[in-house]
C-alpha cells in the first residue's frame, strides 16, 4: 500500500520531511484510520482473487493474422464491389424486363414493381457491404 | 525503427507487411489493455478485439496526424473498441465460462468445499469490480491481475501516474461498498 492510498495521511504527512518519521506516522496513522484499513482490506482481497486467475495468452503470430486480414481487405473490397455491381445489373434488368414484357396491361403495376426492384437494388448493396464484407475479410484473413 | 520512421513510410507506400513491426511491437500492451476492460469474463474476446484496434488503426493511418505519440492514439483506439465490445456483452450477457473456473488455481492443501466457497467468493468480487466504472476496472485489472506496473498502466490509459494511484485508491473504496452493499467483505 502506497502513502498516496490515504486523502486523510496525506494532510497529517505533509508537515514530515524525513521518509523515516514519515513511516513511523503512517505506521500509527493505518492503525486508526478506517480510511486506510477499508484500502488494506481491498487490497488483500483483489490480490487475492485476481491472482489466482491465470491470465490468458494470447496465441503467438497475431502479426500474421493481422497482416493476412489487412492483405485481404482489398479483395474483400472487391467482391463486394462485384456483387454490388452484378445486384444493380440484376435490379435493372429485372426492371427494363418488368417493362418490356407487360407495358399496357400489367399483372403488376409497373410503376410497384420498378418502386420493389429499385428498392431492393439500393437496399441489397448495404446488407453486402455489412455482412458479406465482415464475413469474407474473416474467412480470407483468419487462416 | 522508430515509430515516426515507420509512419513515414507508411505514408508513402502502404504496406501491411511494414505495419507488421507496429503490430509487433504493440501487440502486448494492446493485449493487456483490452484483457483489462473486458475483463476474466470475456477474456476470450481479446484476440478478437486486438486485431480489430490493428486494423482500424491501419485503416485510419491516413487521418492520424501525429498530434499525440502513435502509443497514444492506439490505445485511445483499443479502449474504444473494447468498450464497444463490452456494450454488445451487456446486451447479449454472457454466461460465466467453466473455463474461468477451471483457470482458478487451488491452493495447497485445499479442500474441495473451501475451493468452491473460495472460487465463489472471488467470482462475486470479481462481479462487483464490473459495477466500477471502466477506467476504474482498468487500474484495478492491469495492477492486480496483469502485473503492469504504475507507469505502464497511465501510458495506457493516457493519463498521469498520479491519476492512476487515484484510479487504485478510488477503485478499491468503491469496491469494497459495492461489497459490503452485498454483504460481502465486512
Amino acid at each position: 500500500m502506497s502513502y498516496e492510498g490515504c486523502t486523510q495521511f496525506e494532510d497529517l504527512g505533509r508537515g514530515a520531511t524525513a521518509s523515516a518519521a514519515t513511516a513511523a506516522l503512517w505506521r500509527t496513522h493505518q492503525e486508526t484510520c478506517a480510511e486506510c484499513r477499508a484500502q488494506e482490506r481491498a487490497d488483500a482481497l483483489l490480490r487475492e482473487v485476481m491472482r489466482a486467475v491465470e491470465p490468458p495468452t494470447v496465441e503467438n503470430g497475431l502479426e500474421g493474422r493481422v497482416v493476412a486480414r489487412l492483405l485481404a481487405t482489398p479483395v474483400t473490397r472487391g467482391v463486394a464491389g462485384a456483387h454490388l455491381f452484378l445486384l444493380l445489373c440484376g435490379g435493372f434488368a429485372t426492371a427494363a424486363g418488368a417493362w418490356i414484357l407487360a407495358p399496357p396491361a400489367p399483372l403488376l403495376n409497373p410503376e410497384v414493381l420498378r418502386n420493389l426492384v429499385l428498392g431492393g437494388a439500393l437496399l441489397s448493396p448495404l446488407i453486402l457491404m455489412g455482412g458479406l464484407r465482415r464475413a469474407v475479410t474473416r474467412l480470407l484473413g483468419a487462416p | 525503427m522508430q515509430d515516426e520512421e515507420i509512419l513515414r513510410q507508411l505514408r508513402e507506400h502502404p504496406d501491411p507487411r511494414l505495419f507488421e513491426l507496429l503490430v509487433e511491437r504493440y501487440r502486448g500492451p494492446v493485449v493487456r489493455l483490452v484483457l483489462a476492460l473486458l475483463g476474466p469474463r470475456l477474456a476470450d474476446d481479446a484476440e478478437d478485439v486486438t486485431q480489430e484496434v490493428f486494423l482500424r488503426a491501419y485503416e485510419g493511418l491516413a487521418g492520424f496526424r501525429q498530434e499525440s505519440r502513435f502509443a497514444t492514439w492506439l490505445y485511445r483506439i483499443t479502449y474504444n473498441l473494447a468498450l464497444d465490445r463490452l456494450r454488445r456483452a451487456a446486451r447479449r450477457p454472457v454466461v460465466a465460462l467453466d473455463e474461468e473456473r477451471r483457470a482458478e488455481l487451488s491452493a495447497p492443501g485445499e479442500s474441495p468445499f473451501e475451493h468452491l466457497a473460495r472460487s465463489d467468493r472471488a467470482r462475486l468480487v470479481r462481479d462487483c469490480l464490473e459495477e466500477l466504472p471502466p477506467p476504474y476496472q482498468a487500474a484495478l485489472r492491469l495492477f492486480y491481475w496483469l502485473d503492469v506496473p504504475v507507469e505502464e498502466i497511465a501510458a495506457l490509459l493516457g493519463v498521469s501516474v498520479g491519476t492512476v494511484k487515484s484510479y487504485l485508491c478510488r477503485g478499491r473504496t468503491r469496491l469494497i461498498r459495492v461489497l459490503e452493499r452485498r454483504g460481502v467483505g465486512r
